[in-house]
């Protein structure tokens, strides 16, 4: 009984590593938003299961809807592609 | 004794997380790359603290009465089984200050971008000493 | 010489790391998440609707701690968002007054279906933002959520329409900035008020060594948790109409050397 949220806990925040590692990667950086909005996802179900309620309503609109956004507008306005690095 | 280990594994994925977001933030020369990891940096501090607000027995419940008018069975029942509320106050205007912070961020590299014509670390600099990219 | 170094900063980083989670998770916080919560924890938890000495007037822990026993932090945090916002008001203003004439109807925009979606979703998020508002104190939500949520409608029609037909809606800088400044008078207005009666700033309900009475708990058949539903009023306004602002300032924002 004690175990399920903490397995749950454990599968979100690994796939949180995977998509964090493929965003830092990327050079394309509209994929490498896409992929933080990946990553906000397992976090906001994260949010849901260590039971707290508010913090989810906060972080759904920000982390998804204000974050990719914003930055997406800063990318269109210079330029897509990263040089070397 | 599983919950011991499963507890450690949570900790390491965290932190690696925390630390590649640094690497991301420290040795890419790229602007906007570094705007991404920062969010990821904050985002991941959040979720950490309010894995440690958590209340590990059975069935524990969130921070919320779920009556009007209780009676007392009902009040020792949620003293004693609901999480920690206290840290999940103080990440809300954590993370609402973290947008402020990330949206200014963002007109300054519009504005550095509108000067020098490059996003690049490395050819900002070299641009400001007066040389050629 | 570069690699080196490369691989000098990315051990120490991990150096530091490994010993700053030794001893937070071992010493200070003596161990991982434990069936007992600390106490500061458990007596916010006590206190919140037990009938007494140390009560606030709502069901709901998260908000009471926000708005009650610690308004302070919260006045500060709003302080914080509002100087942000006039940073990025001094780097990207301009003024709209030749921008309205802009628009025209089938030269901006996506295609009819994204138009047609649109409308439909913005009735519904502006109803299930207001309601997570107005409902703060009773169930989860309260004054970011709502706010947060609220933002996203204006940001569909930029996306959809354009921003010229958000600005000719009749949305404006100088709207949003008042709009804002009367949530942060309502904040300052509720907060300072038990002064009056030589009570404290921010307090909510009756205490035994301040002389206010006390935010009314119920008017009516109408429940209200004491100064809270103004609270969190106040908070839907400023923070949704500062990221309103946030969203005309940088689709305006053109690259250079364009004319507008």
């Amino acid at each position: 009984m004690i175990i399920y949220p903490l397995l749950l806990t454990a599968y979100l925040f690994t796939i949180a590593l995977v998509f964090t590692i493929l965003a830092i990667k990327e050079k394309d950086l509209i994929k490498a938003v896409i992929y933080s909005a990946v990553q906000s996802v397992a976090y906001a179900i994260a949010f849901g299961v260590l039971l707290a309620p508010d913090i989810l309503l906060v972080y759904l609109a920000v982390g998804l809807g204000i974050y990719p956004v914003i930055i997406l507008y800063a990318i269109s306005r210079t330029r897509r592609f990263e040089k070397h690095g | 004794m599983i919950e011991y280990y499963l507890i450690i594994y949570i900790y390491a994925m965290a932190l690696a997380t925390i630390s590649i977001a640094l690497y991301g933030i420290i040795i890419k020369p790229n602007i906007i790359k570094k705007i991404i990891a920062l969010t990821i940096l904050g985002d991941t501090a959040n979720v950490l603290i309010i894995f440690l607000a958590y209340r590990l027995i059975s069935f524990p419940k969130p921070p919320i009465l779920p009556s009007l008018k209780p009676s007392r069975e009902e009040l020792v029942e949620f003293m004693k089984s609901s999480v920690d509320p206290l840290p999940q106050a103080l990440v809300i205007t954590a993370i609402v200050i973290n947008v402020a912070v990330i949206a200014f961020l963002v007109f300054l590299a519009i504005q550095v971008f509108r000067q020098y014509h490059t996003l690049e670390y490395n050819e900002i600099i070299k641009l400001k000493r007066g040389e050629q990219v | 010489m570069v690699k080196v170094l490369k691989i000098l900063a990315i051990t120490f980083l991990v150096l530091i790391i490994l010993f700053t989670v030794y001893f937070v998770i071992e010493d200070v916080l003596g161990g991982s998440p434990k069936p007992v919560i600390r106490e500061l924890g458990q007596f916010y938890i006590d206190n919140t609707y037990n009938v007494g000495k140390w009560w606030s007037g709502s069901p709901e822990t998260v908000t009471a701690i926000l708005w009650d026993y610690r308004g302070l932090d919260t006045i500060f945090e709003t302080t914080v968002l509002y100087i942000a916002i006039i940073g990025c008001m001094v780097l990207a203003y301009k003024p709209l007054a030749n921008i309205l004439k802009k628009y025209e109807k089938e030269k901006h925009g996506l295609t009819l279906i994204v138009k047609t979606t649109v409308k439909i979703i913005i009735v519904l998020i502006a109803i299930v933002s207001i309601n997570l508002a107005l409902r703060g104190y009773i169930s989860p939500g309260g004054g970011f959520a709502g706010g947060s949520a609220y933002a996203i409608a204006p940001l569909i029609i930029i996306a959809g329409y354009s921003v010229y037909y958000l600005l000719s809606m009749g949305y404006s800088l100088s709207k949003s900035a008042i709009l804002r400044s009367i949530g942060l008078i309502i904040l300052v207005i509720i907060a300072v008020a038990p002064l009056i009666y030589l009570g404290y700033i921010l307090q909510n309900q009756m205490k035994t060594y301040a002389l206010f009475p006390g935010y009314p708990v119920k008017i009516g058949p109408f429940y209200i948790g004491g100064s809270l539903i103004f609270m969190n009023i106040g908070e839907f306004l400023i923070v949704s109409m500062e990221f309103i602002m946030i969203f005309i300032l940088i689709s305006l924002y053109m690259r250079g050397g364009e004319e507008t």
